[in-house]
């Protein structure tokens, strides 16, 4: 018992002497990860700046009215924001579009107005280029079928009201015209009347930046394998062998060693946590602070695994490597899962990754379900007793 | 009774028989070698008397005592040496030696005062981490490991193995001063230095033991493996 208290104590005392190494790591696998995940939430959130499109607009008709009604288009907030527009010839816009200057060319034809009052309804025409339609294209088709059905329907609510003015005898055609335009054209171009603003979001209840922080925590942890490789990996076979002598078995070894991380991990963490809510950027939960042992056994039972499998420092690291930037981006942790294949989804719901960064994202909201705190335990369970099975095997093989 | 009584050990690992019914003794005092070529089983059957290995069937008796019965018994009969050094490559030797030394009757610092510590020079690479130990130097701590419990029986598996000369000739005085004191030796070396120290000397072949008349070295014993 004596030796079994020993070598525990001294598997930790291993494990506090590494903190420097782990430090460093840690440090230079952060700047890493930030790099990564800066990127991830820029692709991923809105960016002003880039959803005008140029659109090349193309007059043939001379009257003063379709100049007013398209100044008038042009001016309003909505439409700014999703399009600029710019006069030219059809030479001009022939020739923009083939550049890949204009994104779509919108063709006013001669009495376009004359057209819409008098019913013939001229169509104006959208002309999108040969190559590279994309959605953003169909998108801004739907745009302009939209204003124009929506116009078509004001020009039919006028002449109603204009018949029942002539037939009920009611003088007064051109102030229900001109209250009509304004009400109509108000209704047509000002779409936020008729529609809210809902945000679906992948990240459930996370925002982006708290997805990709909690996606960015477990891919450290889960690297942090690589730097604590030196206790991971399997100790020579001479010193399993003289730990049987005293009646110690190998695992004794390998869970302490197991201990020693774990125990070095979650101390930094629960203090980066308590540091965390003591500068208020995260409400405390004792929950959550229970958890963060909970996500740091699960995940260093996984590193040790494979440290353990694979005797070999470099053959390790690579594999912990490749199989965690594999297993987090198939649990949709780099690319949300709503753009990655069904087969893929179904996948990932099987992986560690997906359960990990689920915990460390409710971690950080601090309301943590007992279901995934539930699975992390399964899986950094069920990692040890892969582990002490496949001593097991060894030692049956002769191997230690 | 003989200090080691060893009958018809058996070992397979798999299809893979090693040992088929290995017989030998070893008397209190004596050096003991175990000869036999690469992968005949040497390190199987020391790891039998060291404890570490359990065999399919067959005794190991120490003093009369069975140590399978008891696992206590080989610790204290037996300290054993591995080819390879059972040490803890990112500790220190300091906290290396507490392991070994934490049941033991004497202390890591009496030993460094005027012990084996002392005499291996181990007192001057106390908080030297083992990683950064020389060949030499890890195999002394092995040694002195092995020997903290203070066992009447040393069992070691090609002790000069990857050893400069000095280091052979520092490791075989060593040897012959402990059985000087009374120790038991039981090895498994090809170097002549090793060998040239003990009494008796079985051949492990097929896996059964064959005792020699005599200690053969170099081209004699090379002979007589291949028989």
């Amino acid at each position: 018992m004596k030796k079994k208290k020993e070598l525990f104590f001294l598997q930790i005392k291993l494990a506090f002497q590494s903190i420097p190494v782990i430090m460093a790591g840690t440090v230079i696998l952060t700047l890493l990860i930030a790099l990564m995940a800066f990127a991830g939430i820029k692709m991923m959130s809105e960016d002003e700046d880039n959803t005008a499109m140029n659109v090349a607009l193309v007059v043939e008709d001379d009257s003063k009215y379709t100049r007013m009604a398209i100044s008038y288009i042009m001016e309003e907030e909505s439409v700014k924001k999703m399009c600029t527009f710019t006069e030219m010839s059809m030479d001009e816009a022939e020739k923009a579009l083939s550049d890949g200057a204009v994104f779509a060319a919108v063709v006013i034809p001669r009495d376009f107005l004359a057209g819409i009052l008098n019913g013939t309804n001229i169509p104006a025409r959208i002309i999108l280029p040969e190559k590279g339609i994309n959605s953003q294209s169909k998108v801004f088709r739907e745009l302009i079928n939209a204003g124009t059905t929506d116009l078509a329907t004001a020009q039919a609510a006028i002449y109603a009201v204009d018949d029942l003015c002539y037939v009920t005898g009611i003088d007064a055609v051109s102030e229900a015209e001109d209250y009509l335009n304004k009400k109509l054209m108000l209704y047509a171009l000002r779409r936020n009347t008729y529609y809210g603003k809902i945000q679906f979001s992948d990240t459930g209840d996370l925002s982006v930046v708290e997805f990709y922080i909690a996606a960015g925590i477990v891919l450290l942890l889960l690297l942090s394998g690589i730097t604590c490789c030196d206790i991971l990996k399997r100790e020579n076979s001479a010193f399993w062998l003289s730990l049987k002598r005293q009646g110690i078995h190998p695992w004794f070894l390998t869970i302490s060693r197991l201990a020693g991380i774990f125990t070095v991990y979650s101390a930094m963490l629960c203090g980066v946590y308590l540091v965390m809510v003591f500068m208020g950027k995260i409400s405390f939960s004792a929950m959550a602070l229970i958890s963060i042992p909970v996500l740091v056994f699960s995940i260093f039972a996984m590193n040790l695994f494979i440290f353990q499998v694979t005797d070999s420092k470099m053959a390790g690291a690579m594999i912990l490597f490749l199989g965690t930037i594999g297993m987090m981006f198939v649990s949709g942790c780099f690319i949300p899962e709503v753009f990655l294949p069904k087969n893929i989804n179904l996948l990932g719901n099987f992986l560690p990754a997906k359960w990990l960064t689920t915990l460390c994202g409710q971690i950080l909201t601090g309301e943590v379900w007992i279901r995934t705190l539930g699975i992390c335990l399964l899986y950094g369970t069920g990692f040890v007793l892969l582990t002490v099975f496949y001593q097991y095997l060894l030692e049956q093989r002769g191997k230690i | 009774m003989s200090l080691i009584e060893v009958k018809d050990i058996y070992k397979s690992y798999g299809k893979k028989n090693v040992l088929n019914g290995v017989n030998f003794h070893v008397e209190k005092g004596e050096c003991v070698a175990l000869a036999g070529a690469n992968g005949c089983g040497k390190s199987t059957l020391l790891g039998i008397l060291a404890g570490s290995v359990k065999p399919d069937s067959g005794e190991v008796t120490y003093n009369g005592e069975n140590p399978f019965k008891d696992r206590k018994v080989f610790c204290r009969y037996t300290g054993y040496v591995p080819q390879e050094n059972p040490l803890m490559d990112k500790l220190s030797v300091y906290d290396n030696l507490r392991f070994w030394y934490c049941d033991s009757e004497r202390s890591i610092e009496e030993d460094m005062k005027d012990g084996i510590l002392k005499e291996f020079g181990l007192d001057s690479y106390q908080k030297y981490t083992v990683d950064k130990l020389s060949g030499g130097m890890k195999k002394r701590l092995s040694i002195a490991c092995a020997l903290a419990s203070n066992p009447q029986i040393l069992i070691m598996d090609e002790p000069g193995a990857a050893l400069d000369i000095i280091c052979k000739e520092d490791i075989k005085q060593y040897l012959l001063k402990y059985m000087q004191n009374g120790g038991t030796v039981v090895l498994t070396s090809h170097e002549e230095g090793e060998l040239s120290i003990c009494n008796r000397m079985y051949v492990l072949k097929d896996g059964k033991t064959t005792q020699l008349s005599e200690v053969l070295l170099g081209k004699k014993l090379m002979e007589r493996m291949k028989e």
